[in-house]
């Protein structure tokens, strides 16, 4: 039990702390003893067996039923393309319109196909002719 | 008048018979009438192969005449045939404008020799008595055949390389110019320019130094197209073929290189 406290609305020169009362255990405090429960009913274990196949059973049909799902839609984000540099300017050289030079590439272009084609002359082939009569032989 | 009739009589006999066409034979003309004799030696050796097998069946005297005279004619049709081949070439030679004229004149003496042997071994065909006689004397060109097959193929590698002298000599036209041009314009590009310029044209007259080195390699080896057997005449002429199609290549890298130097002449930069 706490001491009184007056307070300074009470009076200031009366308060005296009274020492607290020493606690003392409740005697002959003892658990109460366990009382034995009633026998309860066990179980069967056929039940125990139904509940677990209805368990496993509702779990695979969820994990099956999760696995069907259709894919989800993959929405394409369109990424912005990079702005294609500009191609950059060539000066031509005094050389690209000069008739000499003109002449040079049609030349060049010109000797580049016939070196392109077919370089044997397919009728030069020589004939197959059979050397021996092989009168003898039947 | 008469004189007038004299000068325009046989110039309308010409015109009409067109008998001024047949006496400059074209390598078109030849090969017309090879192909005619092709056809022609198709058919007598038919001919020749069913009388045989009928000799060889019935074994009688009638079957056996039958063989002889179907053997004589396709004796003589084949020399016929070969004949025409070699007058084929002849006339390709004749018109190959990159041949010298002593080369063309080498290979000529060749068909020339070969045309010969044929010419005296069909005179060899009306004597022919007996299937004997017609085996000897088909032997005989059997015999020579191996020589007469490495004289085509020698031909035939000539006339490759008169074309390839036709193209290397285009060649030669087109890098001069281009040297030529380069030179002449020079100043108008950067130093730098200038030094991928030059090195375009050392690429191009590289290729023209390997070209020339192959044609040598390919005119000695062609000299040795021999053998005792039409296969191994093929095979040398199988190699010499290849190094024909690699020089061949190289004047076409050649050319690729000329048109990088003109793709980089076109500008100034």
């Amino acid at each position: 039990m706490l001491p009184a406290i007056r307070t300074n609305m009470d009076n200031e020169s009366s308060f005296i702390p009274t020492p607290p009362t020493p606690y003392e255990p409740p005697k002959n405090l003892e658990w109460p003893a366990a009382t034995p429960s009633p026998s309860q009913p066990r179980t069967p274990v056929w039940a125990i067996a139904a509940t677990v196949v209805l368990v496993g059973t509702l779990a695979i049909i969820f994990v099956v039923a999760s696995q069907r799902k259709p894919a989800p839609i993959v929405t394409e984000v369109a990424s912005p393309t990079p702005t294609p540099s500009p191609t950059p300017v060539r000066t031509p050289s005094i050389l690209a319109t000069q008739s000499a030079f003109l002449n040079l590439q049609a030349s060049v272009s010109s000797l580049s196909a016939l070196l392109d084609a077919a370089d044997q002359d397919s009728t030069l082939t020589p004939p197959v002719v059979d050397l021996k009569l092989d009168l003898g032989k039947q | 008048m008469r004189r007038v009739l004299f000068i325009l009589l046989p110039l309308v006999f010409l015109l009409l018979t067109g008998l001024w066409r047949r006496v400059a034979a074209t390598s078109a003309q030849a090969y017309k009438d090879y192909l005619f004799q092709y056809d022609l030696y198709r058919q007598y050796n038919a001919d020749f192969k069913v009388a045989r097998t009928e000799y060889f069946k019935f074994q009688s005297l009638l079957s056996q005449n039958a063989a002889l005279e179907k053997a004589k004619t396709v004796l003589g049709q084949r020399d016929e045939l070969l004949r025409a081949y070699l007058l084929l070439l002849n006339e390709k030679l004749n018109e190959d404008p990159g041949l010298s004229t002593v080369e063309k004149q080498l290979y000529q003496r060749l068909i020339t020799s070969e045309i010969t042997f044929l010419q005296n071994h069909i005179l060899l065909i009306p004597s022919i008595g007996s299937l004997d006689d017609a085996e000897s004397v088909s032997g005989q060109l059997t015999t020579h055949y191996a020589i007469l097959y490495a004289s085509m193929r020698q031909t035939m590698v000539a006339l490759s390389l008169g074309q390839l002298a036709m193209s290397a000599k285009q060649y030669e036209q087109i890098l001069t110019g281009a040297t030529n041009l380069i030179r002449t314009n020079r100043s108008g590009f950067a130093a730098q320019k200038q030094a991928v310029l030059d090195r375009w044209l050392l690429s191009v007259t590289d290729k023209k130094s390997l070209y020339q080195q192959k044609i040598d390699t390919i005119t000695k080896a062609n000299s040795l197209i021999k053998g005792s057997s039409p296969e191994e005449v093929d095979s040398l002429y199988a190699k010499v073929r290849k190094d024909l199609a690699e020089a061949k290549q190289y004047l076409g890298e050649g050319m690729s290189y000329m048109q990088e130097l003109v793709n980089a002449a076109r500008y100034q930069d």
